[in-house]
């Protein structure tokens, strides 16, 4: 039989608590996009009416980006803020929370739009620069959004998103993505 | 001295919500069967739902295609380990872990009992639990993994008695050493991480593993490696989610996640990019660059 069990067993339940209980949110936190985070459409194509071919092709490319600057914005929308990080308990946060992993799918169907469909890499670097910047993000989806820039960006990377407007432990931890 | 009681009851029953609030999500399989084989030498409870048990065992025996040729700077010393071949992560794991038992488990009088007076090593050692600086208001959770062992033998070496656990169907297990290693799992570590993707939902369940697993090393002061509270201006201020530990369970479960997945030939793209956004989570949480000595106290 226990001798002092409420101690017993309090002192267990505290130790869990400070331990790794890990748990996620079933809470849905979804947002606004924030102004900056909404991809503003490309100029429309001039229309080329030389065959119909290539009007149907043209037609097939904006109804594509037109679908993708949707599919932006809406993970714009699934992407936690940093507050809502912070008003997790331990419990919560001790591993990677459940928005987070949600924002993690919605990131990975975009890189694999662009892999589809190349001729949306310049709409995808303009949510990915817009992303890099936004410091309501938290620091792991910036860094992500900072290494999938750089690799669509390629040797113009530098130019297009210099050093100087990224915040520097955002760059730290995007190195570390690629270190081996 | 009351509001220090009345702190610890607070917790404690804080706790307890979290472990009752988690159980509606398990209503896939309660079913209880008659007898659940080991996957290795690991060992579930009779009351592990038969789902669980099925999406652990395919994780953990994905291990036996890994095929890490060219493993990430500082993965083997950091992990003490002399290749990353599945029979040494096999082993690597299964010296942590030993027992897997349901989030349905309650921490009560009938489950854990007081064995006997017990002579603990380094007694004049208690790992310290980080207190969270900032108040949250603790909604509906999911329960992913836990690492309850360690959290019982901490508890048992306060009060200098050995405590045992009482698991369903495999008798009363005496808790003295963290490397006994009996971890919680629910539901939550089980959920999606990308569409119609395996191999990544394989690395992303082992990379938690081998971060709970993690929780079973460590003596005197690093018995547990317990979390240290992020610092101001962190994605996790005020919130126990970091290590000061470069060697802790944060790095060592994204290393792992980020060595499967570079050698991982049939994660799709959209599954490398939640994987990297995992890792990137944990490893923003190494805050300070201790290195913490990881050999296990006790036996088990």
């Amino acid at each position: 039989m226990i001798k002092n069990g409420n101690l017993v067993l309090v002192s267990i339940l505290v130790l869990v608590m400070g331990y790794c209980l890990v748990h996620m949110q079933t809470k849905e936190n979804e947002h606004q996009p924030l102004p900056s985070m909404v991809i503003t459409p490309p100029p429309p194509v001039p229309t080329v009416t030389a065959t119909p071919q290539a009007s149907t092709s043209e037609e097939s490319q904006k109804a594509a980006s037109e679908a993708f600057d949707r599919q932006l914005n809406e993970t714009a929308t699934q992407i936690p803020r940093v507050a809502d990080l912070r008003k997790m308990s331990a419990e919560e946060a001790h591993q990677t929370p459940q928005v987070l992993l949600k924002a993690g799918k919605a990131l990975g169907k975009i890189a694999e739009a662009v892999a589809a469909n190349p001729q949306l890499k310049d709409q995808a670097m303009g949510f990915y620069r817009e992303c890099t910047k936004n410091d309501d993000y938290p620091t792991s989806v910036r860094s992500l959004c900072y290494s999938d820039f750089r690799n669509l960006a390629g040797s113009q990377a530098d130019e297009l998103l210099p050093a100087d407007q990224v915040a520097p432990n955002v760059i730290k931890l995007s190195k570390t993505l690629s270190a081996h | 001295m009351q509001n220090s009681l009345k702190l610890l009851l607070a917790t404690a029953l804080t706790a307890s919500f979290c472990a009752c609030s988690s159980h509606s999500n398990d209503s896939d399989d309660n079913s209880v069967i008659a007898f659940k084989a080991p996957v290795g030498n690991i060992n579930f409870s009779y009351d592990v739902p038969q789902s669980q048990r099925d999406g652990f065992a395919t994780a953990i025996n994905s291990l036996d295609t890994t095929n890490v040729t060219t493993p990430p700077d500082g993965i083997l010393s950091l992990m003490q380990i002399p290749d990353m071949q599945p029979a040494t992560l096999h082993k690597w794991l299964e010296d942590r872990v030993q027992y897997i038992i349901p989030n349905t488990y309650q921490i009560n009088d009938a489950n854990i009992v007081e064995v006997r007076p017990f002579a603990y090593p380094n007694p004049a050692y208690i790992p310290v639990v980080a207190q969270p600086t900032r108040s949250v208001d603790d909604t509906s959770v999911h329960l992913l993994m836990l690492n309850i062992g360690s959290a019982i033998y901490v508890a048992g070496k306060k009060m200098e008695y050995l405590l045992g656990m009482n698991l369903n169907g495999l008798g009363t297990v005496d808790m003295t050493s963290p490397r006994v290693g009996v971890l919680e799992i629910g539901d939550g570590i089980f959920d999606s991480l990308v569409d119609n993707d395996q191999a990544t939902q394989n690395i992303y369940v082992l990379g938690v593993l081998f971060h709970e697993a993690h929780h079973s090393d460590g003596n005197k002061s690093s018995a547990g490696f317990l979390h240290a509270v992020c610092p101001p201006g962190h994605d996790y201020e005020g919130i126990a989610a970091c290590d000061m530990a470069v060697n802790g369970p944060y790095h060592v479960g994204a290393m792992m996640m980020k060595a499967l997945a570079s050698s991982c030939t049939d994660c799709t793209l959209a599954g490398k990019q939640a994987l990297q956004l995992v890792y990137l989570d944990n490893e923003n949480r190494l805050i300070g660059n201790e290195t913490w000595d990881d050999a296990p106290e006790g036996s088990r």
